[in-house]
């Protein structure tokens, strides 16, 4: 398993470079980076191991560290308890969450990117859903109903 | 099971394979008992079909190496990690909603949005998180402030300030 840590703890490493020293943040540099950093070490690395023994751990490692990346990066939850931490003595009014995190500014700036992806079609600042986000809508409609969700914002 | 697969592809696919047992599991019951609860019958899905899981591995005709088990533990992780981000999306995916929103009613503006985001409005979503956060003990709200309620609290939220620091994710949310 020595080979499976060494592999998670460079692409840990590659990943705080990425981070730090290049413009390229998004989840799928990530994924790739993750993918690259895993063949590598296996393919050069002693064979004592199965492949499916190897990718397995590996990838269950590098899905925890996606967990918790996505968890920190976009958790309002998250961004809520921190902004109590930045606040004098570790309170803050709802005014003051209000100001200091201001939930239209994350609204436009999703919607931004989203537009920017192309799941979003944007006409004299009117927003539409584009042909892929169709599909995925009536998935989601579909399996909402499926589970029997409701409230889910 | 085909006759010519390795044992550790066998593990493989069966933790694969475990992923339609866990969903029809998770919904019957949340169908059952009601959705209000569906994280914590996700987890019990996941822990009853993981169990059957590893007795029926243990339990099969062929004697089995310590390699297999690791295999299927780690890929049953790694599916159930699939299967939570998923299910998380659809409970609380924020660009997921906005998308449902803009198939219902298409042609809105970035302030008809947030104005009719969820039925509710995007004020009511910092709400819902504030309550969420009260329910599970990590804050306490008082009539004039919101502050931790224990340390818990403190320390997820200076670990994942240290991270936003360390990895330059900037204010993130």
């Amino acid at each position: 398993m020595s080979l499976v840590i060494i592999s998670f703890i460079i692409f840990v490493f590659l990943h705080w470079i990425i981070a730090n020293f290049t413009n390229r943040k998004g989840i799928k540099h990530l994924v790739s980076t993750a993918i690259i950093i895993g063949f590598f070490p296996y393919y050069l690395g002693d064979k004592s191991y199965s492949e499916f023994e190897f990718f397995s751990v590996y990838l269950m490692l590098i899905m925890f560290y996606l967990h918790l990346h996505i968890g920190i990066e976009r958790s309002v939850s998250i961004r809520v308890l921190n902004e109590i931490t930045i606040s004098p003595d570790n309170k803050i009014t709802r005014q003051n969450l209000e100001r200091s995190y201001p939930i239209n500014q994350m609204f436009r700036h999703r919607i931004q990117l989203m537009t920017k992806n192309n799941w979003l079609i944007e006409q004299d600042g009117k927003f539409y859903v584009s042909g892929k986000s169709n599909l995925l809508v009536l998935v989601t409609n579909f399996s909402r109903k499926l589970y029997g969700l409701e409230n889910t914002w | 099971m085909a006759p010519n697969l390795s044992p550790d592809t066998e593990a493989f696919l069966l933790s694969l394979a475990s992923m339609l047992p866990v969903a029809t599991c998770h919904i019957s019951i949340c169908k059952a008992l009601g959705s209000m609860r569906s994280v914590f019958w996700m987890f019990i899905s996941f822990a009853f079909i993981g169990a059957a899981l590893s007795i029926y591995f243990t339990t099969s005709h062929r004697a089995y190496h310590s390699s297999e088990f690791i295999t299927l533990a780690s890929s049953y992780v790694l599916f159930s990690l699939i299967y939570m981000e998923a299910f998380s999306m659809l409970c609380r995916g924020f660009s997921l909603s906005i998308l449902v929103l803009l198939k219902q009613k298409p042609g809105l503006n970035i302030d008809e949005i947030i104005k009719h985001y969820g039925g509710v409005g995007a004020d009511a979503l910092i709400t819902k998180r504030l309550q969420s956060l009260h329910k599970i003990g990590l804050i306490k709200e008082t009539e004039n402030s919101i502050m931790f309620n224990n340390w818990a609290g403190v320390i997820v939220s200076r670990t994942s300030l240290c991270y936003k620091l360390i990895m330059k994710t900037g204010k993130g949310g």
